[in-house]
């Protein structure tokens, strides 16, 4: 019998030191946002750095979805798949179409401070097991082709920091019909 | 229909976005004249006739890309009078002649006075925060000019009619956040679109209670005008806002 169905959350965060193309594309071009959209919040006290723009001016919260829309070209280039969440075989094809954008630190002068994180939220997936520090999970709600006995094909997912669990929910070939 | 439900709320607690799956920016096409440039080596399988190549599913190939807010027609679902804003960028380091190459954004409310990315508040009590309407980013041409396609702006409280601009240069580092504000009087643009004619419009506020720019805590030290700018137009053409704004670069 399956676990349930799950939708797992992803962290992956954007800092100075960009691993990848993809990852210096989101970084130059959200610190450019931040540093645009920051002139708004701190005409009085001239502050630069997010904290503490955030702590004189509590509307600087806004920050997090204004320059979020910097990120997010890049964010459809994924087309659906969530970056560097790999089986263990090494692909990537965990499907996604919600995220989370959150500004870690920034600095309106200082590109060192500067650090997002995207949390991508998967689609839902059944949850058929756990072993080895691995999830074993098929794409998808698979609760029905369990129950008639149909093989599924699944993926072994490696556990780690950057991935936990967004929500858990029954299977729908336990539910009383 | 309950995990629906459950992931639904969840969603809407936790403020996610969705991504739209509108674009298909990493398709890679490869064409005949492409593949003519290779080294040859390949396994001979491929066709010498003039045809256009095997379309791939596109893979990681990261392409810069303009953020969001980079759009002249800023209406998205926003209905109203048609709008059409003109904004000219001069240089008062260099003898208030034309600025290119200059980033502006801009922002204001819709036919009702709500801003978009905002609400909850006293001030504004209908959620928009998760919308981005009524906001749009453009640079300026050879002449210093941006133009923006909008509709014309309601008004709320305390507050005269008026656009919200932050202007950058190039580089994207901050010059000059200002706001513009509208002529006055019976026969003009604001008094027009807020009469019994902008009612069709779905204006409906009317002009009680209007906050004049001589009474606006942004306008009223304004003793030359030079933050109002030109309206011309009519209800059924819709109007045009042009106005210059001078900035040190």
């Amino acid at each position: 019998m399956t676990k349930g169905i799950i939708r797992f959350s992803f962290q992956k965060t954007i800092s100075e030191q960009p691993v990848t193309l993809w990852d210096k594309y989101v970084f130059d071009a959200t610190w450019m946002e931040y540093r645009m959209q920051a002139a708004n919040f701190n005409q009085k006290t001239k502050d630069t750095l997010f904290t503490n723009i955030l702590a004189h001016e509590p509307r600087a919260a806004q920050l997090h979805q204004m320059v979020s829309t910097a990120a997010l070209g890049y964010i459809r280039q994924l087309e659906g798949i969530i970056p560097e969440l790999l089986t263990v075989h090494g692909k990537a094809l965990i499907p996604f179409k919600n995220f989370q954008f959150n500004i870690v630190q920034s600095d309106m002068i200082d590109s060192r401070q500067h650090k997002v994180d995207i949390t991508f939220i998967s689609e839902p997936l059944t949850l058929i097991d756990t072993f080895n520090h691995h999830f074993l999970i098929a794409i998808g709600d698979k609760s029905r082709e369990w129950v008639d006995g149909k093989e599924i094909l699944t993926e072994l997912i490696p556990q780690s920091g950057a991935l936990g669990i967004y929500s858990v929910q029954a299977a729908d070939g336990y539910k009383p019909s | 229909m309950e995990r629906k439900h459950f992931l639904k709320n969840s969603l809407t607690a936790l403020g996610l976005v969705t991504v739209a799956p509108l674009m298909n920016a990493c398709k890679k096409t490869v064409t005949s004249s492409d593949s003519g440039s290779g080294s040859g080596s390949g396994s001979g399988g491929g066709s010498s006739s003039c045809t256009v190549g095997p379309t791939e599913t596109a893979g990681p190939f990261p392409t810069i890309t303009p953020s969001s807010l980079v759009r002249s027609d800023i209406r998205l679902d926003r209905t109203g009078v048609a709008f059409t804003i003109k904004i000219y960028i001069k240089n008062t380091n260099n003898s208030c002649s034309a600025l290119s190459g200059a980033i502006v954004d801009i922002w204001h409310c819709d036919k009702d006075g709500y801003y978009s990315e905002y609400g909850g508040t006293s001030m504004q009590t209908v959620d928009y925060t998760a919308v981005h309407f009524l906001r749009g980013r453009q640079t300026t041409d050879s002449n210093g000019l941006v133009t923006f396609t909008s509709i014309f702006p309601g008004w709320y409280q305390s507050r005269a009619t008026h656009i919200h601009v932050h202007v950058y240069n190039a580089s994207g580092t901050s010059l000059l956040i200002t706001q513009i504000a509208f002529p006055e009087g019976s026969s003009s643009a604001v008094a027009t679109v807020n009469g019994s004619g902008g009612t069709a419009y779905g204006y409906t506020k009317g002009m009680t209670g209007y906050t004049y720019n001589a009474a606006d805590s942004v306008f009223s030290d304004d003793n030359t005008g030079a933050e109002i700018a030109a309206v011309t137009g009519s209800l059924t053409d819709g109007y045009v806002l042009t106005q210059t704004i001078n900035v040190a670069a």
